[in-house]
């Protein structure tokens, strides 16, 4: 399973990232593959991805994220304000999972 | 102000959004952010020719013109680069081919540019006053191409020959025309106003614009946009710096260029620099401050949870930990002093820099490099360091009354949660 995390530059979710990690590793999950990159480049890299979780703070790109998921056959969610700013690696895990299994 | 919020929230975010969306604006950005590494680098050997210790500079003194070279070919080529980069991202939004732009573009804003007497390129014209040049051209340059193609004015090649080469032949008729154009429209501008192409542009567009960009109001506008923006959750950085940058980085090479050419009171204040190095302290809204006092004078858990949280990132000046975990955004009693500190700090900076208290910025670094450190090496005057700790200070003292306010309102929560569990 590939979960990509976009933000403005890539920085803030490169945190959540790390917790995703451990929480990956904690649960047992194989073949987890977590990245993060700047909203920019998500046409680049869309294709290596299963599942597309975005930031709020670049909410206003949901439209344009929504429409390029869908063109690729892929899925994506808006991390929730407070689980972000929490850096609960837990809880977005869930996230991904949750959106992979509604696909 | 919820309804303020809300309002925020529905009609100034999506138009906000959307413009930081346009193709063109989006397409400007890339491309200038594509030039980054050559800026940063540069940076380093600017640094390193003019060292700010005392002690160095007789040292490298002999050296200097060695150094200088780097820089000339970082600074020196920025705009001539970024004809390329632009008009790769624009044709690239087309889905056109971008190389061929890119390409075409470069040979166009090679065109415009005047040469000296015996026929030299002007490091002046490919490096900081042709950015606004650049870009045009860039822009120019694509929305030619895309006509020809949507009007299917372009050789096409039978099938069966090698798609190189086909690529080759499709961009001869545009490319033919588009320095056709620039060169007639050159022509015929210095021959009758004895004025080149570059010299327009900068006299009727990038003079005044760049003007308007170095006002004090502009620059709080930009802040206060930027503030209101994060206080609905949206990236507003993003969203300013990317109608902005071209201003605020053609400042910032303007800068470098009077350093290495050995001014001592360099031009511009509203640098990129300004605004990430001696404003967003810590993140924007200038927050380290709030997560040192997150950490050490809260009573409520969560908050200090908040503060264990943001107090590493926000060393390298990242405080999503903050904006969204304590919350600020949305957050009507947090918004009032995340929009105050950083105009606040602002000011201080820009009455520092303009009365020549501290040196101006001229280095480009990182926006992840740590406060003081930032702060000497982008203007190597050991002034910046304490600009920065008394804009931490300000931010700090800005914060801390409403940060109790909060805090209060949270530990009260909390003591409530707990009284009902038992």
């Amino acid at each position: 399973m590939k979960i990509l995390l976009i933000c403005g530059a890539g920085m803030s979710t490169s945190l959540l990232v790390e917790k995703m990690k451990k929480e990956g590793e904690k649960r047992g999950i194989k073949d987890l593959y977590i990245n993060a990159e700047a909203a920019d480049n998500l046409e680049k890299v869309i294709d290596d991805y299963d599942v597309i979780l975005l930031g709020p703070q670049i909410r206003y790109k949901e439209k344009y994220v929504a429409e390029l998921t869908k063109e690729k056959n892929k899925v994506y969610r808006v991390i929730p304000p407070h689980v972000y700013g929490m850096i609960d690696g837990a809880k977005t895990l869930d996230l991904a999972l949750e959106a992979l299994k509604n696909k | 102000m919820d309804t303020f919020i809300n309002f925020l929230d529905r009609y100034f975010m999506p138009v906000a959004g959307r413009l930081a969306e346009q193709r063109h604006l989006k397409s400007i950005r890339d491309g200038i952010v594509a030039t980054m590494p050559l800026l940063l680098i540069g940076s380093f050997f600017l640094i390193i020719a003019f060292p700010p210790v005392p002690a160095l500079e007789a040292l490298i003194k002999p050296y200097v013109n060695d150094l200088l070279k780097i820089v000339n070919a970082t600074f020196g080529i920025i705009a001539m680069v970024a004809s390329f980069t632009i008009a790769y991202s624009l044709a690239g939004t087309y889905k056109l081919d971008s190389l061929a732009a890119g390409i075409l573009s470069l040979s166009a804003f090679m065109v415009a540019i005047p040469l000296s007497q015996d026929g030299n390129i002007l490091l002046k014209w490919t490096g900081s006053q042709g950015l606004f040049v650049a870009i045009l051209i860039a822009v120019f340059t694509v929305e030619m191409q895309r006509k020809f193609v949507e009007k299917n004015l372009i050789i096409r090649m039978p099938e069966g020959v090698p798609p190189s080469v086909a690529r080759s032949f499709a961009a001869l008729v545009p490319g033919f025309v588009i320095l056709s154009v620039v060169w007639v429209i050159n022509f015929i501008l210095v021959k009758s106003v004895n004025l080149s192409i570059p010299e327009v542009i900068n006299k009727v567009i990038a003079l005044p614009l760049m003007h308007l960009g170095s006002t004090l109001p502009a620059i709080i506008l930009a802040i206060l946009v930027a503030q209101l923006l994060w206080s609905v959750g949206i990236h507003g950085q993003a969203i300013v710096e990317g109608i902005m940058a071209p201003i605020w980085i053609s400042f910032a090479e303007q800068n470098a260029a009077a350093k290495a050419a050995g001014e001592i009171v360099l031009p511009h204040i509203a640098t990129l620099q300004f605004f990430q190095i001696f404003v967003q302290i810590g993140g924007t809204g200038t927050t380290l401050a709030l997560a040192l006092l997150l950490l050490f004078t809260t009573r409520s858990k969560q908050l200090k949870a908040v503060g264990r949280a943001a107090i590493g990132p926000g060393l390298f000046n990242i405080n999503e930990p903050i904006t969204f975990g304590m919350p600020i955004v949305m957050n009507p009693i947090m918004i009032v002093p995340f929009m105050i500190a950083p105009i606040l700090v602002a000011l201080i900076t820009y009455f520092a820099m303009a009365l020549n208290i501290v040196g101006r910025p001229y280095a480009l670094i990182p926006w992840t490099t740590p406060v003081l450190i930032s702060g000497f090496l982008t203007t190597g005057d050991w002034k910046a360091i304490v600009l920065q700790i008394i804009n931490f200070a300000v931010a700090g003292a800005v914060y801390y009354s409403f940060l109790k306010l909060w805090d209060n309102k949270k530990y009260e929560e909390e003591q409530q949660a707990m009284l009902e569990k038992e």
